[in-house]
């Protein structure tokens, strides 16, 4: 099941890689831009350029060998505020990329080498310093600012903490059009789940297989919200504002780039992102944070390498028994 | 990694060197993490910090003067209860005086009677020297893990709480999950790279053999006793190799018996100094089973805390002979029973 | 059945959704250590999963004498040490007496016996005023949390040695740390962070 490429292939592709991964997120950051003014754009350029700076400093003190710029950084920065709420402090989101960078990438060589992605690691940290900031989301606001405004955020209700709190009548006055469009509070960049859509019809024209992926998260965790259901809904809601929800959609064309499953086979990039589903699902139910998206990640990195040499050991032995028995079956026929 | 300092007259700076730089134990050895978690100010790692450099001297001093002759088994009872003797007086007295500084410290300070740095430095060092030595290599590795722990509950703090000694330092932005177990982690890994980019810098070559590799050996968890086809048993494989050499699944007990037969050869001849310069060279040469700052540092035969390799393949004669025992026992109980019987009618 | 169910949830809540060695450093020295050579590795998890049972269950049990109940930390902790001592101590014996194992063996026992890990186990448990089976099942737990957390170290650890693009500062030591804390910040989805104790 394992068919991992060289390191040499995974480095030259690691700049091509990342600079799709930014080329997807324009979508994300200018519907962010339209809800919420010019605090989106410039919380975004704020991390991007805090990570930036951080892997070129701390690339010098540590001399680490690079071949080229790897966009690794800014996206990991962008990545991070696109999950925040835009009222945000500045401060507290360069910390969380800093993080990312400093703790998360460096360490490791790169961003493609290191086992966790430092955009998760950023978010969780930042989920673990800060929550209520974190999960604070404010009211739309649907203007196009050029310029920085004094006017200060609302606070609203975001789709994952009524998930959260089971508060369905809450819900009732939403739309599906609302939810599918992201016009209801929620991170800056990650609720519009057409623009998500659309941006990953990139995906489908450079790199089709990592679609497999966010089809295993997202179908998983629909089949777990149409199971083990959080609010009293249809089937149809259910589901809807569960993948509408936090940073679910976003997590699963986004932050699966897990280098150690580039290359596998649709199988295992299926599986990958069906773990990855399953761990936020259950993190949403019994984790103390209204979305867990980003530790689910973590965890199904630390988790995957188990799973798929317990499931490749599986196989093998299925395979085995299938062959065996076939082999019988064509001794007797013979006979 | 650590070494027997023997008989012979060790300079005292080289001891001390070693045992605050070249073999950190918290920062190259990795033994004693626990309480490092727990330091999460600059109070709680003095006393965590004091605490344990008081237990590791007087449990070398009693490794040193009492406990050569007993079993090896028996010590790590000693040491344990040496332990309790310490901490318990200073649960006491901390909850009687400083309350708010016991409650921060939770269940971590009785934990510290079961560190690992106490029973791997005495059956490595303690136990196999004389007293000067034994003193001065408890001293410096307990100098060592006290420095690792207070610059991490400094670092903890300034950077977690944004205070020192409890008194709010400005322009320092607060993060509190450096708080959180894993902000320990974090902090002593960075801790760990200035330790290397300092030994690089100043003992160049020693860094060159404290190339701290990290040498996966097999992953195997077997559910059944080995078969002749590996793929019965459900394992999971990492890349194998004890000491950079290959071994795979099936090799381990001569590989055992080989490391066995140096550690034997160790044990009866007092290693050589270690000379300014040479140290690296001579200690790589002197303990082939272990790589200078291995992440698996202890895979001398003897070691308290090796792990199953070495003791795996054993464990495996040994387990034969343990059953073979069993056998006899109880064949010469029925014998016995069978007599017993025999007289009565 | 309640008492079942009880020791149940507590055994994986503490091997996953608080896992014992991420959450709180418990027993990460000898996790890290035995990554690297996992040969044994379920053997020990069972055998940390013996004592850690073992001795919750007599501590627990005490408890319910009330002289015992009444006395306050301290007292409670040099209890613990004791139960500890007592049933390595025991188990020792009987092992050395009635199978002939080897010295080296029971040094091993030793090493799963006497950790952070299971001494934090009954300490936890009377913290937390968990019922007996609530202890039984943190007991069970703790082996499992091993377990579980040394297979994923093992893991990291064969990751790590095969990217050569590490700088030099880090690798080894450094490189694991940091691994290592990013699992536990993963884990701390579950409980945000806070310590069980």
């Amino acid at each position: 099941m394992t068919n991992t490429a060289s390191k040499d292939t995974l480095a030259a592709k690691e700049p091509k890689e990342y600079l799709n991964l930014l080329i997807m997120t324009i979508g994300p950051l200018v519907i962010g831009w339209f809800y919420y003014g010019f605090r989106a754009p410039a919380l975004a350029a704020v991390c991007a350029a805090t990570a930036a700076s951080c892997d070129f400093a701390g690339s010098l003190i540590i001399k680490s060998r690079k071949s080229s710029y790897d966009f690794g950084a800014l996206f990991t920065g962008i990545a991070i505020a696109l999950m925040l709420p835009a009222s945000f402090s500045f401060v507290q989101a360069a910390i969380g990329s800093a993080f990312a960078i400093i703790v998360c990438k460096l360490p490791f060589g790169s961003s493609n080498n290191s086992p966790f992605l430092p955009a998760a690691a950023g978010f969780a940290f930042l989920c673990l310093c800060w929550p209520d900031e974190v999960f604070n989301y404010p009211q739309i606001v649907a203007r196009w600012d050029f310029l920085p405004k004094d006017t200060a955020f609302m606070p609203g209700v975001s789709l994952a903490a009524m998930l959260k709190h089971g508060n369905a009548p809450a819900m009732m006055p939403l739309t599906a059009l609302n939810v599918f469009i992201g016009n209801v509070p929620g991170p800056m960049g990650t609720g519009s789940v057409l623009v998500l859509a659309a941006a990953s019809f990139y995906y489908v024209f450079t790199r089709p297989a990592t679609l497999l992926k966010s089809l295993g998260m997202l179908f998983t965790a629909a089949v777990f919200a149409l199971i083990f259901p959080r609010i009293q809904a249809g089937a149809f809601p259910r589901v809807l504002f569960e993948l509408c929800s936090g940073s679910l959609v976003f997590a699963s064309l986004f932050l699966l780039s897990d280098s150690s499953i580039q290359n596998q086979n649709s199988l295992a990039l299926f599986l990958y992102g069906a773990l990855a589903g399953l761990i936020t699902m259950v993190l949403r139910h019994v984790g103390v944070f209204e979305e867990g998206v980003c530790f689910g990640v973590l965890l199904t990195s630390a988790f995957w390498p188990l799973f798929e040499k317990l499931f490749s050991t599986a196989l093998k032995q299925t395979s085995k028994i299938v062959k065996k028995a076939s082999s019988q079956q064509g001794g007797e026929a013979n006979a | 990694m650590l070494e027997p300092l023997g008989k012979k007259r060790i300079p005292a700076p080289l001891i001390f060197r070693r045992g605050v730089l070249t073999e950190n134990p918290l920062l190259v050895t990795m033994v004693g993490i626990c309480p490092a978690v727990a330091a999460v100010s600059l109070r709680v790692s003095l006393i965590i910090s004091g605490i344990s450099w008081l237990f590791i001297l007087l449990s070398a001093l009693a490794a040193t003067l009492i406990l050569k002759k007993a079993a090896r088994w028996v010590r790590v009872i000693v040491y344990f209860l040496i332990g309790l003797a310490v901490i318990a007086p200073a649960d006491y007295l901390l909850e009687k005086y400083f309350t708010d500084i016991r409650v921060s410290l939770g269940i971590y300070l009785p934990l510290l009677a079961a560190n690992s740095l106490v029973a791997l430095h005495n059956e490595k060092i303690s136990v196999r020297s004389d007293l000067r030595n034994s003193f001065l290599s408890s001293f410096t590795t307990g100098a060592g893990y006290s420095i690792v722990i207070i610059l991490t509950g400094f670092l903890r703090e300034l950077f977690g709480s944004g205070t020192v000694f409890d008194k709010p330092v400005s322009f320092v932005p607060e993060s509190q999950a450096l708080l959180m177990p894993f902000g320990g982690f974090v902090v002593l890994g960075f801790l760990a790279a200035v330790l290397k980019k300092l030994l690089m810098r100043i003992y160049p070559s020693t860094a060159k053999t404290l190339n701290i590799d990290i040498t996966p050996t097999p992953v195997t968890i077997k559910f059944k006793p080995e078969s002749d086809t590996e793929e019965d048993a459900t394992q999971i494989e990492t890349a194998s190799k004890i000491n950079g050499q290959e071994v795979s699944a099936e090799q381990p007990e001569e590989q055992s018996s080989s490391l066995q037969k140096e550690d034997e050869q160790n044990e009866a001849v007092a290693p050589e100094c270690e000379t300014d310069g040479d140290s690296g060279s001579e200690s790589g040469q002197n303990n082939e089973e272990s790589v200078e700052g291995d992440i698996v540092p202890l895979e001398e035969k003897d070691s308290i805390t090796e792990s199953s390799e070495t003791v795996g393949s054993n464990n495996d004669s040994d387990a034969e002979e343990v059953l073979e025992k069993l056998a006899h026992f109880l064949d010469d109980l029925d014998k016995e029973l069978s007599a017993q019987g025999g007289d009565e009618q | 059945m309640t008492g079942l169910f009880d020791m149940i949830s507590v055994a994986l809540y503490v091997s996953f959704f608080q896992n014992l060695v991420f959450s709180g450093g418990y027993g990460i020295s000898e996790s890290m250590r035995m990554a690297a050579k996992p040969r044994r590795l379920l053997l020990y998890s069972l055998s940390i999963s013996f004592y850690s049972v073992v001795t919750a269950a007599i501590c627990r049990a005490l408890d319910f004498i009330p002289r015992i109940k009444e006395t306050g930390k301290v007292t409670h902790t040099v209890i613990f040490f004791f139960v500890i001592v007592v049933v390595y101590f025991s188990s020792a014996i009987l092992l050395r007496l009635t199978l002939g194992a080897e010295p080296k063996f029971l040094s091993q026992m030793g090493i799963s016996a006497l950790n952070t890990l299971v001494l934090a186990v009954p300490f936890i448990n009377f913290g937390a005023g968990y019922s007996f089976f609530e202890s039984i099942g943190m007991a069970l737990g703790a082996g499992i949390a091993y377990f579980l957390a040394t297979a994923i170290i093992g893991i990291g650890l064969q990751k790590l040695a095969e990217n050569k693009d590490i700088p030099p500062v880090f690798q080894g030591t450094p490189a694991v740390f940091i691994y290592v804390a990013l699992l536990s910040l993963a884990f701390s989805g579950f409980s945000g962070g806070a310590l069980f104790a």
